[in-house]
């Protein structure tokens, strides 16, 4: 690839580029039934960025795939540790954005990585990637609100609220919310951290309005 | 100095010993130079320094300094046509002082010198300023600026060359003795070739026996040969060689001196076993009621405490290992000795010293394979059927404990279904382990694998790599045939996890296979670590000894990987084998043999040239507080009584002049010739604007 078809591809990615990815990541794993890779889904600094965040120098991996065989996680999921380092490798940045990669963060693939990367800590610098150009994803962002409207993530659905209520007992479990110096607290916490800012939630007063319009 | 005595030692000091050391004088330290007729060559080197520096505006500029006789461009300095223009210029100008402005004086100062000495001038009046890597290459974006720093480096070379003092070489007799340390492959072909030579070999070897890792080894790949039987008759001939003295069960102790003339004191353990009169028979063994573990059969099979490694072993006298001997812990049994038919078993015997002048030294140490340290290392040492490839080597050799057969330590049952794990200690960077590729543990997996498949044809092997390194003569070919016609079963990926049933011993290994995306658990019998090789025990004291550098691997290091691979960064060392890194027995050898050429070279010389750039003691000054003794990193000086006292005086042979000396000495006393401080301080008055004191200090 060219150094100068880089911007060009990344100006019309969201376009176009979005959707073969999300695609892509429907049909299974790496395999990209429907296309080949050009080079254009290469992003050169992807590398540099990964470092610059925090992580290690993935381009020393050797794809020997003892962190894959340690992982707690690979066992679940068709993205396997040493496939998302080799997509780091490979500058596949896009990809992290839209398959449904998990790393628990437990740091077994660090304790013997005979290349010594730590693909933990790449995972975390990539999550900060994503959240310093993509912003935070719903998910976290849906997580957070309730954590500040309720002290907590876990939310009864509206089916197990009526539940309770047949039972006898509050909608809400009666922890968090009996606490109002907490919440308090809490609000406070995500001000002075710029968190709320970060996510997109508007903090104010016992509870966050949602924001409309995704992120 | 006067006028005409600096003109004088310009064009006749040749051979003559003292001037150097005249110039030094302390009356001369403050004086002002003499007059002389300096010439400046500046060099193109093509487009190296001409594309960048405007170098007939150097020559311009430097033909207005003082004392500059003639000052010319040209395009290769180191050409003939170059040399000749510097030869015809001496001769027309009378030329005293030669400057070349060009590259490094690493790459060209000697032929330079080489050049001055055949017009009759002095070859240390030669100073060589560097346009090359010290400008062009580093402005080569801004060429007015680089002219003006060209300038610049010619005018302070120029404030030097007139405080340069002609200097002569030394030489000196050399001893033609070899120190041969190791007796592996690579120290008995060293000693064999220089034998050949008529050089005189003095062969050390720590163990008992001769024949070293190699000795260990049941096939070589990739021809297969047996390695005992292309080693044995080498051993022998170590033997019966008349050049070479073979002291075994011996240690190194001291290594003082210089290229040509070493000093060294060896130790001879006390073996407890008279060698002059021990036959070999064996009748001690066969009583001695100890049984230990052999350390040549991996511990996988035991010795008694009077021994011989194994049964080829050269010399073929017996050793008692006192450690573990009854009457060293009781004072009883005493055995061996009542059955000895010739009285060898001496329990009295006590270390002896031995003394040498050796000229030149080849370190042949080998290796130790890795230990899987690491507690439960893929449960090695944990659980009992996950061994090493060495241990699988003895169990495999006809010789071995077993015999040749491979039983699992477990039960002693054949196993069935053997995995191989790849790059057991090796590329790995962790702090624990090591970073380098072990080079051999591929191939002799391969050669493992196969040897396995010959003997027993209802075994499965497997063989989990990161990445095969099979280059080589002969070598990818062998790969192809295990692959194909051996029926080895290659698994990308590195060994996750072992697991072992605690009721049959068998071991499940988890590992993702790259190649196919899956994480897979498959069992297997037996599991065999191909570890890779590290510095042996007793580098650090060693390397102590000899005073020569080690690579950051922990092997010895060579001056040049490419140009000068067998030579050490002291004069007289050489390193072959393993000692210098990794590597399989052909190259073993074949660096054997280079570094037995390089030590003969410099033996057949029957000289050594000693270079007068070394630092130099005013004993006037010098008050023998001993700070340059412990500075200096080879040795050089050392504290001598006279007359007047205590005094530091420099060996000249050993003085690399690197200055450390003369830099860390109170009293001054200490000067660096060719590097004095009134010509290091000229130059670099010269580089502040040219208020030129001559004296810095």
């Amino acid at each position: 690839m060219t150094q100068g078809g880089a911007p060009e591809a990344q100006k019309k990615r969201p376009a176009e580029n979005g959707s073969a990815d999300a695609r892509a990541a429907e049909a299974g794993p790496l395999i990209v039934e429907d296309s080949v890779f050009t080079g254009e889904e290469h992003d050169p600094d992807f590398v540099k960025q990964i470092i610059r965040y925090g992580g290690k120098d993935v381009q020393t991996c050797l794809q020997c795939g003892n962190c894959t065989g340690v992982c707690p996680v690979s066992l679940k999921t068709p993205y396997k540790t040493r496939n998302l380092i080799k997509l780091c490798q490979y500058g596949y940045k896009r990809i992290f954005f839209t398959i449904p990669w998990i790393c628990a963060g437990c740091h077994r693939c660090h304790e013997h990585c005979p290349a010594d990367i730590n693909p933990a800590e790449v995972f975390v610098a990539i999550r900060h990637i994503e959240v310093r150009e993509r912003g935070v994803p719903r998910f976290i962002r849906d997580n957070a609100s309730l954590i500040l409207r309720h002290g907590f993530g876990a939310i009864p659905s509206d089916d197990i609220k009526r539940y309770r209520e047949k039972e006898g007992m509050p909608p809400l479990p009666n922890t968090l919310p009996g606490y109002r110096k907490v919440l308090q607290e809490l609000d406070t916490l995500f001000k002075k951290t710029r968190f709320d800012q970060l996510i997109g939630l508007e903090a104010s007063g016992e509870g966050a309005k949602k924001q409309e319009g995704g992120k | 100095m006067s006028a005409e005595k600096a003109q004088g030692a310009g064009r006749t000091a040749q051979g003559d010993q003292g001037a150097g050391d005249k110039a030094h004088g302390t009356g001369d330290r403050q004086s002002a130079p003499a007059p002389c007729r300096i010439g400046v060559f500046v060099c193109h080197c093509g487009s190296n320094i001409g594309g960048v520096v405007d170098c007939p505006a150097v020559a311009q500029y430097a033909s207005g300094l003082k004392d500059v006789a003639v000052a010319k461009a040209n395009m290769y300095t180191c050409s003939t046509v170059g040399q000749e223009e510097i030869r015809k210029q001496i001769k027309e100008h009378g030329l005293d002082r030669i400057i070349v402005a060009s590259c490094s004086p690493r790459l060209h100062e000697p032929t330079f010198r080489r050049v001055a000495e055949d017009a009759g001038v002095n070859p240390y009046l030669v100073h060589m300023v560097n346009l090359r890597e010290q400008c062009s290459w580093v402005h080569a974006g801004d060429h007015a600026s680089a002219t003006d720093k060209a300038k610049n480096l010619v005018r302070m070379g120029v404030a030097r060359a007139r405080r340069l003092e002609p200097l002569s070489a030394r030489e000196l007799g050399v001893e033609k003795r070899v120190l041969v340390i190791g007796a592996g492959i690579a120290g008995i072909q060293a000693s064999l070739d220089l034998a050949a030579q008529g050089i005189e070999v003095v062969l050390v070897e720590r163990g008992p026996s001769i024949g070293g890792r190699m000795a260990q080894l049941d096939k070589t790949f990739p021809t297969g040969d047996c390695a005992i039987c292309v080693l044995a008759p080498k051993m022998v001939e170590v033997l019966h060689t008349s050049g070479i003295r073979l002291l075994t069960y011996t240690e190194v102790k001291e290594v003082s001196g210089f290229a040509g003339n070493f000093d060294v004191k060896l130790e001879r353990k006390a073996r407890y076993v008279d060698e002059e009169k021990c036959v070999g028979c064996g009748a001690c063994s066969e009583k001695c009621p100890v049984k230990v573990p052999n350390e040549f059969d991996e511990a996988m099979g035991q010795r008694k405490a009077i021994y011989v490694p194994f049964p080829q072993a050269a010399p073929l006298k017996y050793t008692l290992d006192p450690k573990n001997c009854i009457h060293f812990k009781t004072g009883k049994c005493g055995l061996c000795q009542k059955v000895c038919p010739v009285g060898a078993v001496d329990f009295e015997m006590k270390p002896a010293e031995v003394r040498l002048k050796v000229g030149a030294v080849i370190v042949a140490t080998g290796f130790d394979p890795y230990v899987p340290h690491i507690r439960g290392y893929y449960g090695y040492k944990e659980y009992p059927n996950v061994i090493t490839a060495l241990e699988l080597e003895r169990l495999i050799n006809a010789s071995g404990p077993t015999r040749g057969e491979v039983l699992r330590p477990s039960d002693g049952q054949h196993p069935h279904r053997v995995a191989f794990a790849q790059c057991v200690g090796s590329r790995n960077w962790k702090s624990s382990s090591n970073k380098y590729c072990s080079k051999v543990c591929c191939m002799y997996t391969m050669k493992l694998a196969q040897l396995l498949k010959e003997h027993y044809s209802d075994i499965s092997v497997s063989v989990y790599y990161i990445d095969i390194r099979a280059a080589g003569k002969g070598f990818e070919e062998y790969y192809h045939k295990v692959r194909s016609v051996g029926g080895v079963e290659y698994i990308r990926g590195r060994p996750a996890r072992v697991l072992e049933n605690p009721l049959t011993h068998d071991l499940t290994i988890r590992a993702e296979e790259t190649l196919l995306n899956k994480i897979t658990e498959r069992e297997y019998d037996m599991l065999v670590l191909s570890v890779g090789m590290e510095p042996p025990e007793g580098m650090d004291a060693l390397q102590r000894i000899l005073g020569i550098s080690r690579s950051p691997d922990g092997f010895f290091q060579e001056v040049h990987p490419k140009l000068r691979p067998v030579d050490t960064a002291r004069d007289g060392i050489f390193i072959a084998g393993c000692a210098q890194g990794p590597k399989d027995i052909p190259d073993t050898v074949a660096q054997a043999k280079a570094a037995a050429s390089s030590a003969a070279a410099m033996l057949a010389r029957g000289k050594v040239t000693v270079e007068p750039l070394t630092a130099v003691v005013d004993e006037a000054l010098c008050e023998g507080c001993g700070l340059c003794v412990t500075v200096c990193p080879y040795g050089a000086p050392r504290i001598v009584d006279t007359k007047e006292g205590k005094r530091s005086r420099v060996e000249e042979a050993l003085c690399h002049g690197c200055g450390t000396c003369a830099a860390s000495c109170p009293r001054l006393a200490i000067v660096c010739r060719g590097f004095s401080d009134e010509q290091l301080s000229s130059e670099a008055a010269e580089a502040f604007g040219g208020a030129a004191g001559g004296d810095g200090r």
